[in-house]
């Protein structure tokens, strides 16, 4: 033990004075969050902002009707005159929607007549297009059930009929509660990708590379084990693996504050227990992930050689990483439990379910529709 | 002290393979300096390898007072100081960081890897260079600092393949006189070269290896009279007979660590 200290303490003392190592394992991921994080919270505000203040291009051949519908002057729209094909100058971008009237239309009455029928052309490949269509749907809608009590009224029928089931949708989830179930949606992909990472330039350096340069030999030429020196080296990867895994989530959680304001500080998310699961979800990861890339290291003859047959076991990585943030895929039982990081995924998903248990107080509700709510394009999952 | 017991090295299998030593035997014994001659490929790089424990022999036992360099790998590292031409240093670390992890991992005192460290400076002549970076020495620096890690623990054996390779006049003549020292001080060193000037000035017995087997050992004069040739260098080319194709090259370029 005492040797795979020393050895551990040599590599340590190595990098301390390595200041573009440290650099690019500790300052690196704290800079790209925080400034990834800032340029989407920016480009999120300044794109609320446009759309709010877009005029958007609309096209019809009923002007008086859509007039009508965008008559309360919250969306601002500008009536395009001629066309002669709709889809082409909507991929042109001439105009942002088309509606077209089909039927006589003099009064909203008529909307309920047989022939009338409204046809509304949007292009999604243009987010002002998509909002244009989706907020003209929706108030077309309301005059409709406007005219629709209109009628019952008259009729001295009860129009309250139209407000049966009464229905109420509450989202208890806070915008803060919110952030906190996405960041534990991609807590697994953020570390398993991150503990790679740091592994590779570190581990290879240790192992494959040490061979590479020749400064293997003199360790190997000494009385020190074998298993002493790859414990040594070993443990020295996992501790670089967890220093950065928990730089990468810290100034993660920095970033996802500063993006949104409204939810505060992230860091109030953590239990006790919550961060102990963690704690233990980043040692095991970071031990196999270590264990992993020495084995590779000492394979290879160089750091080229490493590196290339890396790059499948990292591809795989990515994909857990990215099954990580699906983790309904892993409802089966059985023994896909039992294999390595992807049993990983799982004990995200028990961390996550703490994390959302902590966040939404005991609820088991999350949106107004049945696991899914929408705020500030963040999702937050049932199972989250 | 050293035996090697009809050892052979093969490298790569079928179509590839390479015999780097062919049922190679001879001793050194205690206290003895021992040079081993011959030219690139020969295979003496193998054999201070395979000495060293860094690789194990095909056919054959290499047994360093009394211990079996594969069974008791780590007795006989315990016992050896390496040298190996193709060593390296780079990093963070100064030559004095290294020599305390090395004496560290030798189970050293550290007012003992002090004591040793500063003795060991002051002998290679490593001036004020020993506090940098060792990846900022020079090739001379380097080895210098080599040769300190190689004896900090002071040991018995010392393997020293090609010691002033690459090295100018000056640290060459540093290299040489530790050498001595250790000769003075009763050490066994086993030392591979092909600078004929340095196993003549130090050599107690020479061997000439090519193409993998012992070609012939004895003292100077044994050579001088079995061969019939007034120098070594004369002798040496007699023994290997004259400039042959180097056929070790391709193989020695391929293989591992």
């Amino acid at each position: 033990m005492k040797d795979i200290i020393t050895v551990l303490k040599k590599e340590l003392r190595n990098v301390l004075k390595d200041r573009r190592t440290l650099f690019m394992l500790f300052g690196v991921p704290v800079i790209m969050f925080l400034l990834i994080f800032n340029v989407m919270g920016e480009a999120m505000k300044s794109q609320e902002k446009k759309l709010e203040e877009t005029v958007y291009k609309v096209y019809t051949n009923h002007a008086a009707f859509v007039e009508n519908v965008f008559r309360d002057g919250m969306t601002k729209i500008e009536l395009v005159d001629g066309t002669d094909s709709i889809e082409n100058d909507l991929r042109d971008k001439r105009f942002d929607l088309a509606v077209v009237v089909e039927g006589q239309m003099d009064r909203l009455s008529d909307l309920f007549k047989d022939e009338t029928e409204i046809s509304i052309y949007s292009f999604s490949g243009s987010m002002a297009s998509e909002r244009i269509a989706r907020v003209f749907s929706s108030s077309v809608n309301m005059i409709r059930d406007q005219q629709l009590r209109l009628f019952l009224t008259e009729a001295e029928l009860d129009a309250g009929l139209l407000d049966k089931p009464v229905i109420k949708s509450i989202n208890i989830a806070t915008e803060k509660e919110q952030a906190g179930a996405t960041f534990g949606g991609l807590l697994p992909y953020l570390l398993v990708i991150y503990l790679f990472t740091a592994s590779f330039s570190v581990g290879f350096d240790v192992t494959a590379g040490e061979k590479e340069r020749q400064t293997l030999t003199i360790l190997l030429a000494n009385r020190v084990s074998r298993s002493s020196i790859a414990w040594g080296k070993i443990l020295y990867l996992m501790l670089m693996n967890i220093l950065s895994a928990a730089i990468s989530v810290v100034a993660f959680l920095f970033g996802f504050s500063s993006m949104i304001p409204q939810t505060g500080s992230m860091f109030t998310i953590f239990t006790p227990g919550s961060a102990a699961l963690l704690f233990l979800i980043v040692i095991s990861l970071a031990v196999l992930i270590a264990a992993f890339i020495t084995v590779i290291g000492i394979f290879a003859r160089s750091v080229k050689e490493a590196s290339a047959y890396s790059l499948p076991i990292y591809v795989v990585t990515i994909l857990f990483g990215v099954l990580g943030l699906q983790s309904e895929l892993f409802q089966s039982q059985g023994v896909i439990r039992y294999i390595p990081l992807i049993n990983g995924i799982f004990h995200h998903e028990r961390f996550n379910h703490a994390t959302a248990t902590r966040l939404r107080d005991g609820s088991d509700h999350c949106g107004d529709q049945p696991g899914r709510s929408r705020s500030f394009g963040v999702s937050c999952r049932q199972d989250v | 002290m050293i035996q090697f017991k009809e050892v052979s090295k093969v490298f790569g299998t079928g179509k590839k393979e390479v015999r780097a030593l062919d049922k190679v035997s001879f001793t050194v014994g205690s206290g003895e300096i021992f040079g081993l001659l011959g030219p690139n490929g020969a295979g003496k790089t193998t054999s201070l390898r395979l000495l060293s424990t860094l690789l194990k022999p095909t056919q054959g036992q290499i047994t360093v007072a009394g211990l079996d360099t594969v069974k008791e790998s780590q007795e006989v590292r315990n016992r050896i100081g390496f040298l190996s031409s193709d060593m390296n240093l780079t990093g963070s670390l100064s030559a004095r960081e290294l020599f305390r992890f090395f004496g560290d991992l030798n189970h050293i005192e550290e007012e003992e890897i002090a004591n040793r460290s500063n003795r060991l400076i002051g002998q290679l002549k490593m001036g004020d260079f020993y506090e940098r970076k060792v990846e900022t020495y020079s090739t001379g620096m380097k080895q210098k600092a080599l040769i300190g890690i190689a004896l900090l623990h002071d040991p018995d054996i010392i393997i020293f393949d090609e010691p002033t390779n690459g090295l100018d006049i000056i640290t060459g003549r540093v290299v040489l006189d530790i050498l001595k020292d250790l000769k003075n001080r009763g050490k066994t060193l086993i030392v591979s070269t092909h600078i004929m000037s340095i196993a003549e000035k130090l050599c107690d017995r020479i061997g000439i290896i090519h193409k993998g087997t012992i070609r012939i050992i004895g003292t100077l004069e044994e050579i001088y009279e079995k061969t019939g040739e007034p120098d070594l260098e004369e002798a040496f080319f007699s023994v290997i007979g004259g400039v042959t194709e180097d056929e070790g090259y391709h193989h020695r370029s391929k293989k591992r660590a």
